[in-house]
């Protein structure tokens, strides 16, 4: 037998969509192997169907967060059986290929164990195409399954079928399913139809005697060969070799066991039945067992997905050896394909009403306790009244949740007496989000993670160009980029410049993009809600980018020369992202956003131009009307500069404070702070003490105050420090030390360029004196002082 | 090589069997298998801001200063505006030039950051040429990753001394910072015979030969340091120039040396000694070094564990009621005991982290005391005062809050229920989370596929990925002491 990877399969095309059965899931090693290759591939739909058993396995697996948000993951519970079909269906806008197998979502079913495989399309099996095509419709409608997935399942088989439709077939590979009738009549049909079968020879990891015996009465062969594997897989209890059968003989098939083949452990499920006219070779899911070979149609158990290969070569058939038959397992496996359940499964999505589930399996209790399982926390919701299976949890009591994510992975369990289900709270308005995002989304999670790489930074930078949209949404706050191997930019240094603080021109460049729009309603709500719970950890992530120190692994390199590849990319791209984000600003909601915007960027990838962007932030601030909030983080923002200046200058900054309305004397909110520039900017300094600083700090604007409350109190202040050092301080002394000389001192919020009184205009030299000292002489009407810069 | 699909089409029409499935491969690799050393790094950073475990020397900080500050002169002089690349250019000679300098003396091993590639490029020739197009492409490998200006080296100390400040309006230019013109005039002075050389004032190709470097070696001896060098290192590590936090660390340190015998200056002496000090002048950073160490004890118990499971699972798979009760019959409660007062028993067992980690290493891979000694490691650091605790936000990487938060919730619980959620949650979710996160991460940068993920759940219970298995003891990640201790001691500080 040739080898197979369906792994290479995926890296071959661009696909859009890919959709799995299988009966065990491994999530961890399904986000680890499979959504990674898919993700290298463009695929961001991705679809799993599995048995209860395997839905259950994810429930433990609870480091796989990636559940319901970057794939989908549906249990499919057969009522007298189990859901044991292996199945990877690929589908671009030109191709649709499939594969039928012996392999679960496992690493063992896509690595360690040996397993077989169909590859199937329409371009020469065209009828397998549509056999795929029907049994995805059948189980669209299935009573003898109970799932949530019957619409995505009835659309897959109408697209699985116009597939086929539109394609060729050479004869050679059709697809069964126990979901028609029985594997095994299907096998005894197909093996009349080729003159009549003469021997049968079975691989499988489990068998029953039983089985084996009714499926060669119903060929009409009077022996069994059946492979005994050097390395096997744990079977349950008995089931491991058919011993009770008269009619099996134990051989080794040669094509099964080659250096590799022969070390890893026989999963592969594979029947030849050798006829008159050539030979039948059927492999897929269908154990050597009466659940995977016997039962079909209405009587349905297992639900099992088979190819049949026709080889009409006459006498062609695999070549054995006679061997011992195997001795009992030491180790036996209680499930695999045949067992029972222990805890129930429910579904449950989370949506604006409160959170809506159903339990999918056996469930008596007409009310439950319920845990909802936040990040692997614990959190007690009460209890839930459940009829018909179906229950509620209304949001009220979900209140105290305002943080239940879209980027997190949430559970359910329900507990009544003996009755216990369990289940994943699916977002199904992800879906909205994931297409408003784009190719955003991926890196939009990582920061809501606190995992986001220089990379990340580089494909927001983009998506917050092209969408400023999203600069008006409040966050939510209580009171591939290096492919293109662009070279890294290379600018010219005036030497004259460096370490002055200035720069030499035309480096800026203006940027363009297009302005975001939505619909109103519900989407348009969970997309605002989702960008501001973005916004929010935008405001407060922090490097994420790992201290490299010790490290130890060479694979790290590429990663560390990608992170900084993307470092040069987003220094070369952040002046025109600045400049096209300035151009929108005229609230202070925008302001603030750009803030933490530019926050992000710049202490996420530590960027130089933090400094003078901060300085920009404020100058934009000085043109528009500050709230509260706003003033708030200015005032952070001034510090931080204050900090990380070359020379410390708390009056310049409380100057500064007082320019844009803020009251230095009042800590600003915590909340509002942007955290990780004062680490960045002005590593080991305590804002905290910058602040204390600037608040000790005396202006001239602050004696000016202090000087107009005196003489409206007809007082003289006597704690004035910075007014007297001024050059005219004499001069003005003399007018308030006489009441005529008082009226001769006017008082005004800013500098202006005409005196209040008269609107004379003042020269432009105590103009310029007003704003640089805060006080001039107007020849007018006497001395002016302004309260602020 | 991936093929087309057109060549998949035509290998299944021509197939007359089924397919054996090629098992799913890729290169494996990951460190920090649970995720959790960000925090480490963040605590360290309250005690030794701006240093690392790689820059070790004053000399180095004083060398790529002095490079930027002679690019930035030469071209002002010339009056040339010039691409960073040049200057970059220009540095990294001097740079690597210091290097092979210093490899020439065959008595002293050399302990700089590059050393192995600029030898083994260059270890058996007997000149560097520099400025043709081999140089360039060398230049540009090695910025991130030997250059002494690196990321990984003495990058970040660069900038948190303040050494060499960034042009913001030049992306890549640096310049020196404040204070540091004493510093670099003198070791101008000293190397005022090497500057003739046309490697220090050219840039167009120039030759350095291996006598020339040779004859170096004592001029800019890394060892022989100036007295303006070592003052400006104490400004900025205890001086009027070191912010709080490192200034905090460096008096911990000194104090500790203080109060230890000549012989008991090595790292494994004061890093426990400094966890000893009481005395209120001190507190803040002696808390904060508790908090490091609680952490590292933390972080070593858990990935020791985890490795431990690995170990266990071997070649087979194991449930995670099975790994308990293994776990269970090396540490065995009393009758009856619930969870915490099993715990305390066994942090009982630790004097200090300190200890709990030297302990861990030595009874590894020993499978009767190895258990409960990680057990004890990480239950420490979880029943200790709430105040030494590592109070991170990063909720993704476990801090010992969120894990004792655990233990208030299950501590009424079994040992083995106990046991249960830390192997389902402490170390096997926290592994899938980190390793899937970066895989993805990767896919996403269409960088190389890397199989980090080592555990995985079959029906059978979880299974080890990798048929290596175990990787052994894992080291606690350095934690800084013995860089501060070397600067220290450069610098006369101690």
């Amino acid at each position: 037998m040739k080898i197979f990877s369906q792994l290479d399969l995926i890296a071959a095309h661009k696909w859009r969509r890919a959709t799995f059965t299988t009966y065990s899931f491994s999530a961890s090693f399904t986000e680890a192997v499979l959504v990674e290759a898919l993700l290298r591939q463009g695929v961001s739909d991705i679809t799993i169907l599995t048995d209860p058993l395997g839905y259950r396995m994810a429930l433990k697996e609870r480091g796989a967060v990636r559940i319901g948000r970057e794939y989908a993951v549906h249990p499919v519970a057969a009522r007298a059986g189990c859901f044991h079909p292996k199945l990877m269906v690929l589908e671009a806008d030109d191709a649709t290929h499939a594969t039928v197998g012996s392999g679960n979502l496992t690493f063992g079913g896509w690595s360690a164990n040996l397993e077989c495989l169909v590859h199937v399309h329409a371009n020469g099996m065209a009828l397998a195409m549509g056999d795929l095509g029907k049994f995805f419709t059948a189980l669209a409608t299935a009573q003898t399954c109970e799932h949530d997935a019957r619409a995505l399942c009835g659309e897959l088989g109408a697209r699985l079928s116009a597939s086929a439709a539109a394609g060729r077939d050479e004869g050679s590979v059709r697809v069964l399913s126990s979901m028609e009738t029985p594997i095994a009549e299907q096998l005894a049909s197909a093996a009349k139809a080729l003159g009549g079968a003469r021997s049968l020879t079975i691989a499988s990891p489990y068998w029953d005697a039983a089985a084996i015996d009714k499926l060669a009465d119903a060929l009409g062969v009077g022996g069994v060969e059946a492979h005994v594997p050097r390395t096997r897989v744990p079977a349950p209890k008995d089931m491991d070799w058919p011993r009770r059968s008269a009619i099996v003989r134990p051989v080794e098939l040669n094509n099964l066991v080659g250096q590799d083949e022969a070390k890893r452990g026989l999963h592969a499920k594979i029947i030849e039945i050798g006829c008159v006219d050539g030979r039948l070779i059927m492999s897929g899911s269908a154990n050597a067992t009466s659940a995977g070979l016997l039962y079909g149609g209405a009587g349905v158990r297992n639900v099992e997905l088979c190819t049949l290969r026709v080889d009409r070569r006459v006498g062609h058939r695999w070549k054995f050896t006679a061997v011992k038959a195997p001795p009992k397992q030491a180790v036996c496996l209680e499930e695999d394909g045949d067992s029972a359940t222990d805890t129930g499964i429910l579904v449950a999505a989370h949506t604006d009403g409160g959170i809506y589930g159903r339990i999918l399996t056996r469930w008596r209790a007409e009310q439950a306790a319920v845990t909802m399982e936040l990040n692997r926390r614990p959190i007690d919701l009460g209890t839930v009244a459940i009829k018909d299976g179906h229950f509620s949890i209304p949001m009220e009591e979900l209140d105290q949740q305002a943080e239940l994510s879209l980027e997190g992975r949430i559970q359910l369990r329900l507990v009544s007496g003996e009755d216990v289900a369990e289940g994943f709270v699916i977002a199904p308005d992800f879906g909205a989000i994931k297409s408003r995002a784009g190719k955003a989304l991926p890196s939009m999670l990582a920061v809501m993670r606190g995992m986001q790489t220089p990379e990340h930074v580089l494909a927001l930078m983009e998506f917050v160009r092209t969408n400023p949209h999203i600069l008006n949404i409040e966050p939510v706050i209580a009171t591939r980029g290096t492919g293109s191997q662009q070279e890294r930019p290379d600018p010219l240094v005036d030497a004259a410049r460096v370490g002055t603080g200035q720069r030499g021109g035309g480096e800026d460049r203006g940027g363009s993009g297009d302005s975001g729009s939505g619909d109103a309603g519900k989407e348009e709500r969970a997309w605002r809600q989702f960008v501001a719970r973005f916004l929010r950890s935008m405001a407060t992530a922090t490097p994420a980018a790992e201290d490299d120190e010790d490290e130890a692994d060479r694979s790290e390199r590429a990663r560390r020369q990608r992170a900084a590849d993307a470092a040069d990319k987003l220094s070369l791209r952040l002046p025109e992202l600045f400049q096209k984000l300035a151009a929108q600003v005229d609230n202070d909601v925008k302001l603030m956003n750009v803030a933490r915007i530019i926050r992000f960027i710049c202490v996420t990838t530590e960027d130089p131009a933090t400094e003078s962007l901060l300085s920009r932030i404020l100058r934009l601030a000085e043109d528009i009307e500050l709230g509260g909030d706003a003033r708030d983080m200015m005032a952070w923002c001034i510090a931080y500069l204050a900090a990380g200046g070359s020379e410390f200058d708390a009056a310049k900054a409380r100057g500064r404070m007082l320019k844009l309305g803020i009251d230095p004397d009042r800590s600003p909110d915590y909340q509002l702070a942007l955290p990780g520039l004062v680490d960045f900017m002005a590593p080991g300094t305590d804002a905290l003490d910058t602040l204390k600083a600037i608040q000790a700090a005396r202006t001239i604007y602050d004696d000016v105050r202090a000087l107009e409350a005196a003489l409206e109190a007809g007082q003289f202040p006597g704690s004035l420090t910075a007014l007297p050092l001024h050059e005219i301080w004499p001069q003005l002394l003399d007018q308030c030390q006489r009441e005529a000389g008082k009226r001769r001192i006017q008082f005004v919020d800013h500098p202006v360029k005409a005196c209040r009184r008269c609107n004379i205009a003042i020269p432009d030299e105590e103009a310029n004196r007003l704003r640089s000292t805060g006080l001039c002489e107007a020849r007018c009407h006497g001395f002016i002082l302004t309260r602020n810069p | 090589m991936t093929s087309s699909l057109a060549e998949f089409e035509q290998l299944s029409r021509k197939a007359k069997s089924c397919f054996i499935v090629k098992p799913a491969g890729a290169g494996l690799g990951g460190v920090d298998p649970l995720g959790l050393r960000q925090i480490n790094f963040d605590l360290m950073n309250d005690v030794f801001p701006g240093l690392n475990n790689v820059a070790r020397y004053i000399r180095p900080f004083t060398l790529v200063t002095w490079a930027w500050r002679r690019t930035i002169a030469l071209a002002r002089k010339s009056g040339e505006a010039l691409p960073v690349s040049s200057h970059e250019d220009f540095v990294a000679r001097i740079e690597v030039a210091f290097v092979w300098s210093m490899l020439q003396n065959d008595e002293v091993d050399v302990d700089l950051p590059g050393k192995q590639v600029v030898w083994s490029r260059w270890g058996a020739e007997d000149k560097i040429l520099f400025g043709d197009a081999d140089w360039t492409a060398f230049v540009k490998a090695r910025r991130n990753s030997t250059a002494l200006t690196a990321a990984i080296n003495y990058g970040p100390g660069l900038r948190a001394f303040r050494l060499l400040e960034d042009d913001s309006n030049y992306a890549g230019t640096r310049f020196p910072g404040e204070a540091t013109a004493e510093m670099l005039d003198a070791f101008e002075a000293r190397i005022k015979p090497l500057l003739r050389h046309a490697l220090f004032r050219e840039r167009g190709p120039c030759t350095l030969t291996r006598k020339t470097a040779k004859s170096w070696t004592a001029t800019w001896d890394m060892e022989d340091l100036l007295e303006e060098e070592k003052r400006a290192m104490r400004e900025r590590l205890m001086g009027a120039r070191a912010p709080t936090k490192r200034r905090g660390g460096f008096e911990l340190l000194t104090r500790a040396v203080d109060d230890q015998h000549e012989a008991d200056e090595g790292e494994g002496e004061l890093r426990p000694a400094m966890l000893e000090l009481e005395d209120a002048k001190i507190a803040e950073p002696a808390l904060h070094w508790k908090r490091v160490q609680m952490r590292q004890s933390f972080r070593l118990g858990l990935e020791a564990l985890f490795e431990w499971i690995i170990a266990e699972i071997g070649g087979g798979t194991m449930t995670t009621e099975a790994l308990a009760a293994h776990m269970l019959e090396r540490t065995p409660p009393e009758e009856g005991q619930t969870a915490r007062p099993w715990l305390e028993a066994l942090a009982a067992t630790a004097v200090s982290p300190v200890e709990a980690m030297d302990a861990l290493q030595a009874n590894f891979p020993n499978g009767a005391t190895f258990v409960p000694t990680a057990l004890a490691a990480i239950a420490l650091p979880m029943l200790a005062n709430a105040s030494l605790h590592d109070r991170s936000e990063r909720r993704e990487r476990l801090p010992i809050a969120l894990a004792a938060a655990d233990l208030d919730r299950i501590g009424n619980d079994s040992p083995r229920q106990f046991l249960k959620h830390m192997i389902e949650n402490w170390l096997i979710a926290q592994h899938t989370y980190w390793s899937v996160g970066r895989g993805l991460a990767d896919a996403r940068a269409g960088a190389k596929k890397i199989m980090r993920l080592r555990l995985v759940l079959e029906p059978g219970g979880w299974r080890v990925t990798r048929g290596r298995g175990t990787r052994g003891m894992p080291r606690p990640t350095p934690d800084r002491l013995r860089t501060a201790i070397s600067l220290a001691q450069q610098c006369d500080l101690i």
